[in-house]
């Protein structure tokens, strides 16, 4: 009874301190090395042409390190560095800057710097440990060349036994460097917001999710400039090498899922990028990833696909239904927790009137495209 | 006779699960509940179920590659030890997340669970005293 008598205003006590005693500081990181090279009718290939014809580390490299600091139950401000691998160079970039507030069990607000939610892997695009590929499947994550934006957003969490529902809801705006047709864009979104539903469940989540936005588009060819001239230039041409594009209203949708249970792994995502206009094709992409673990290895297959689906000229030229098909044969293998190792063999297949539909530089049209990647990659987090 | 008896109680001894510990979760004595199903603790340890009782758990964890971690997470979500850091990868690398806190072997987790209101951890049973709340037993 004494002892018990005791107890209480030593819990009680406990209850209050650590309320201000609980601030603590975590460090995290991750990082994907590995090398890659592109063969075949194209020198060239990926959103910023990272890919040439022999290996380099910049296609497939990137490195990230995330603090994160816990004030109290409710308030934690998180932070992540990363250096990612483009064009011919590396950059470096605060990916995430937030402050997030728990205001319930349910319901946590951000605001600050933030991962754009465009797709089912967006939030860990970078973090190669936590899928089978080395990259994301480009046909569907190359078509929304911004990664983040200012803003904020909401997320509600509801959970029923092992289903687990997550709503999300942002607003925001960017000003962001991409790369787009290999050429460096300053492409601003004003008006931005987006909105998804998460279905999770012990094996796997469905995502639906939608952003939209007005954007400006800037693009300066000049990086591409050593190819045959009149080969790549959208638009309005500028300069010879650019292309500027005021005040179009864009949106994007992509519905995805992920699956794991005993042996079977499966991803798939499908894609529709709307953009007013014929400057700037709106498109469709989908793709499907297949694998079977066996002990520690994770042998898996990825078809994908994309299309584009308006009128949008290049060069007064339509590149409607100009196309890119790919088949992966991938693997991976766990060494030991926090570390993997991973290797590639993609074909790709570019039909169409023009290569601007495929992520490849191509130097005229119309023109087919067929090549192969070889990449392999070690991952790992800490 | 007797050899021919011995072998097979050789053999039973070799294949009983005597490698297989019998782990018990368990918590501070003041947790608000007292028994917990493996639905409830596969929530815990994966992150999904951060309150007991309305009170916010400490989850603890053994060391990494420690042959109760490896038992006790295969019996309860069905995860190896490889998916399970993926799992928690993509929690960290989102902001959503936290893995347990590791402080060592399973006496460590119990003198830390014997001590923290909140704190929820697994031993083997043979380690169980007055001081921890025992919530579930692992079949």
């Amino acid at each position: 009874m004494r002892m018990q008598g005791k107890r209480l205003p030593v819990a009680l006590l406990l209850g209050l301190c650590c309320g201000a005693a609980q601030a603590e500081f975590s460090l995290n990181g991750f990082g994907t090395l590995g090398v890659a090279e592109v063969h075949g009718d194209e020198r060239r290939y990926g959103l910023s042409g990272e890919y040439v014809d022999e290996l380099r580390t910049e296609p497939v490299s990137r490195a990230g390190l995330q603090g994160r600091y816990q004030f109290n139950d409710s308030f934690s401000a998180t932070g992540q560095l990363l250096v990612r691998g483009e064009r011919s160079r590396y950059d470096t970039d605060v990916e995430w800057a937030y402050l997030s507030y728990q205001a319930t069990d349910s319901l946590e607000l951000r605001a600050g710097r933030l991962r754009l939610p465009a797709f089912l892997l967006s939030e860990s695009l970078d973090v190669g440990y936590t899928y089978p590929w080395i990259r994301p499947p480009a046909e569907v994550y190359s078509q929304m060349p911004i990664s983040r934006y200012i803003g904020g957003d909401l997320l509600y969490n509801t959970a029923a036994g092992d289903y687990d529902m997550t709503f999300q809801l942002m607003l925001g705006q960017t000003d962001s460097d991409v790369f787009m047709g290999g050429a460096e864009t300053e492409m601003q979104a004003r008006d931005m917001w987006g909105a998804s539903v998460t279905l999770q469940y012990d094996y796997g989540r469905v995502r639906l999710g939608h952003v939209a936005a007005n954007i400006d588009v800037d693009t300066n060819f000049q990086a591409i400039a050593e190819m045959p001239p009149g080969s790549f230039v959208v638009g309005n041409a500028r300069d010879d090498f650019g292309l500027v594009l005021e005040g179009l209203d864009g949106s994007f949708t992509s519905l995805g899922y992920s699956y794991e249970r005993e042996n079977w792994v499966s991803y798939g995502e499908v894609a529709v990028r709307k953009v007013d206009g014929l400057d700037f094709p709106d498109t469709r992409s989908a793709f499907l990833t297949l694998g079977y673990r066996v002990d520690n290895w994770l042998p898996h297959l990825t078809w994908g696909w994309s299309e584009v689906t308006d009128d949008a000229q290049v060069n007064g030229v339509s590149i409607k239904e100009g196309e890119q098909t790919s088949w992966t044969l991938g693997v991976r293998y766990d060494v030991q927790p926090g570390l993997a190792v991973k290797a590639e063999y993609q074909v790709i297949d570019a039909d169409g009137p023009n290569g601007y539909s495929s992520l490849f530089e191509t130097a005229g049209f119309p023109r087919n495209v067929d090549a192969e990647i070889v990449s392999f990659a070690v991952d790992f987090v800490f | 006779m007797n050899t021919m008896l011995k072998i097979p109680l050789l053999l039973a001894l070799m294949f009983s699960p005597l490698s297989q510990a019998e782990l018990v979760v368990i918590a501070h004595p003041s947790a608000g509940v007292d028994r917990l199903d493996q639905g409830a603790v596969k929530q815990l340890f994966l992150g999904k179920m951060r309150k007991l009782a309305g009170q916010k758990v400490k989850l603890l964890d053994q060391v990494s590659g420690s042959a109760d971690r490896e038992q006790f997470y295969t019996q309860v979500t069905g995860k190896s030890s490889a998916q399970l850091k993926s799992y928690w990868s993509r929690l960290i690398f989102t902001g959503k997340g936290k893995p347990p806190e590791v402080v060592g072997g399973g006496a460590a987790v119990k003198s830390r669970v014997a001590t923290s209101a909140g704190a929820v951890g697994y031993v083997d049973a043979t380690q169980v005293d007055d001081s921890v709340k025992v919530l579930f037993r692992l079949p």
